[in-house]
């Protein structure tokens, strides 16, 4: 499985590699020098879209997030209030496994090919690589780790622009999220000996074909630029495991300074909300009717919920090289019943167009 | 044990894709982020070579100077390799600074300045010059430059200040001046400003 996943980025990076070189033939102010006066004073923005825009663009994002520490709701509980230690009541808000910290990290490859001027089809290629620390009132288990690493969800999408004016673009996108990543990965975790299946947080993928949807309005201004974003993602149906993850909404709001060429920095406000697991998982449950759930990820109503993050980053142009560097904190999260809590997320992204 | 395996082999894969991707950054050559508006200029500014007549004719290069911030990046460079001279088969040759003094100003047959050092230009400019001043700003003929670029919507138009040419001894050909709106601004409005710079 492991040697399978390398021979996967290996193969990725080489395609990436392989069409490099043909980069250096873009041959556009070459075009323009060869442009006559008339020519040059003719020539609008949207012609050069016509003449220059680039069919291929690549994308590599590389996206961190670390969720730590316990919110019932809105309000901060401690880890020794959702800790079952044995020595207290056991309740629907305890459990004697508790994650502590889960790191979550996706390496997505993303290759856009416009069909025509403001139109395109993109495939996003994710690998999830996830990590949770537990304690546990289980023996030998006191403390542990579970990871899961594997290629996600596979993601198709088709952008238009729906309407331009002088300086503002209103566009939509719509896809289709295959079930590529994994529903079923296993770890050792303290409900029996050797691996089980793991909780939903450390699956790599849905299990169901999903329906990503945005609308993006983009103004576009001498010194700087603001926008508009807005995105679903439907879920459809159950998966093979008698579940579903719930749909995401989110919504943000973001301006972007041109302060020279080089670097343009980025402030973003945005708002998710994120539905509840439909469904369950049994065989993450252990045979106790009053408590079937030994930790509080593997219960599925405590899921979904509500944030509001504030992401601060930069544009920068970098030895001809174009990066996208952002990093967000949560100030408000409404989380349904008791989960870990977003501390941090950091993306890197790379650009190229070719 | 296994769980010491599995991460080491993670950490395996994850140097394998930061090792290729890293490798392979020197193979790419991506293209500058100019804006379309200032691919028009960079093409505007090197026609504008060939348009121009200065009072010294035995010059053998053309020497267009960048002020400030660069906005054209590579791109012009790239143009220049594809048309490297003038009409007249003058060399073109771009230089770029952030500071200009009162000796390098005078190698400078034209100056496209960035806007927000045009106080330095019309600090440095001496009172007689044969320079083409370019810039792109609202105020710019209006403190005497001499050709502004403007951006109508989705295309690039050019304002002359005929006067401030005429006083420079610099002449413009009318293939260029037909595609441009002529306005008269004022000529010696850099003097002042230089004067008033130096009394402070």
């Amino acid at each position: 499985m492991k040697s399978n996943m390398s021979s996967k980025l290996l193969f990725i990076n080489l395609f990436f590699i392989s069409v490099c070189p043909f980069l250096a033939v873009a041959n556009t102010p070459s075009e323009m020098a060869d442009l006559s006066l008339q020519e040059l004073f003719a020539l609008s923005t949207d012609d050069m879209d016509m003449r220059t825009y680039e069919p291929w663009h690549f994308n590599f994002l590389y996206k961190r997030s670390k969720l730590d520490g316990y919110l019932n709701g809105n309000d901060k509980v401690s880890n020794d209030e959702v800790y079952f230690d044995g020595d207290e009541l056991r309740t629907d808000d305890n459990y004697p496994i508790l994650p502590t910290t889960i790191t979550q990290e996706s390496y997505i490859a993303n290759i856009s090919y416009f069909l025509a001027k403001e139109q395109s089809i993109s495939i996003s290629l994710p690998y999830i690589v996830q990590s949770t620390d537990h304690i546990s009132l289980v023996p030998d288990y006191d403390e542990f780790n579970i990871s899961s690493d594997g290629v996600g969800d596979i993601t198709v999408n088709f952008t238009t622009l729906l309407n331009s004016w002088d300086s503002e673009k209103l566009s939509l996108s719509v896809g289709v999220s295959l079930p590529t990543g994994s529903i079923d990965e296993e770890g050792d975790t303290p409900r029996a000996e050797g691996d089980q299946q793991l909780p939903y947080t450390m699956q790599l993928g849905s299990g169901t074909w999903d329906l990503p949807i945005g609308l993006s309005y983009i103004n576009d201004q001498d010194s700087y630029l603001w926008g508009v974003n807005l995105f679903a993602k439907i879920r459809s149906g159950k998966n093979d495991r008698d579940y579903r993850l719930g749909n995401r909404f989110a919504a943000s709001l973001w301006s972007k300074w041109k302060v020279n060429n080089a670097f343009h920095p980025v402030m973003k406000v945005v708002f998710q909300d994120w539905g509840q697991i439909v469904g369950q998982d049994d065989e993450i449950t252990v045979p106790n009717p009053k408590f079937p759930y030994p930790a509080g990820i593997t219960k599925p109503s405590n899921y979904g919920g509500k944030k509001v993050s504030v992401v601060v980053g930069a544009d920068i142009i970098l030895y001809s090289q174009a990066f996208a560097i952002e990093i967000g904190k949560p100030v408000y999260q409404n989380l349904n019943g008791i989960q870990t809590k977003e501390t941090l997320n950091f993306s890197l992204n790379w650009q190229n167009s070719f | 044990m296994r769980l010491i395996l599995k991460n080491k082999q993670k950490q395996y894969n994850i140097l394998i894709v930061c090792l290729l991707f890293f490798m392979s950054i020197p193979f790419s050559f991506a293209k500058p982020n100019v804006s379309k508006h200032h691919q028009i200029m960079a093409g505007l500014l090197l026609h504008i070579t060939s348009f121009t007549q200065w009072q010294a004719q035995e010059n053998q290069s053309i020497n267009l100077c960048i002020l400030g911030d660069d906005l054209f990046e590579e791109y012009i460079n790239d143009m220049v390799k594809r048309r490297p001279q003038t009409r007249s088969g003058k060399l073109i040759v771009i230089t770029r600074s952030q500071q200009i003094s009162q000796a390098s100003v005078n190698t400078c047959q034209i100056i496209y300045a960035d806007p927000k050092k045009l106080a330095q230009l019309w600090a440095t400019l001496p009172a007689q010059h044969n320079i083409l001043l370019v810039s792109q700003s609202k105020e710019f003929i209006n403190q005497g430059g001499m050709v502004n670029f403007v951006r109508d919507n989705k295309r690039v138009k050019l304002e002359v200040n005929l006067p401030a040419v005429l006083d420079a001894k610099l002449k413009l050909s009318s293939a260029l001046l037909k595609h441009a709106t002529i306005i008269s601004g004022n000529p010696h409005r850099k003097i002042s400003e230089r004067k008033t710079h130096d009394e402070n």
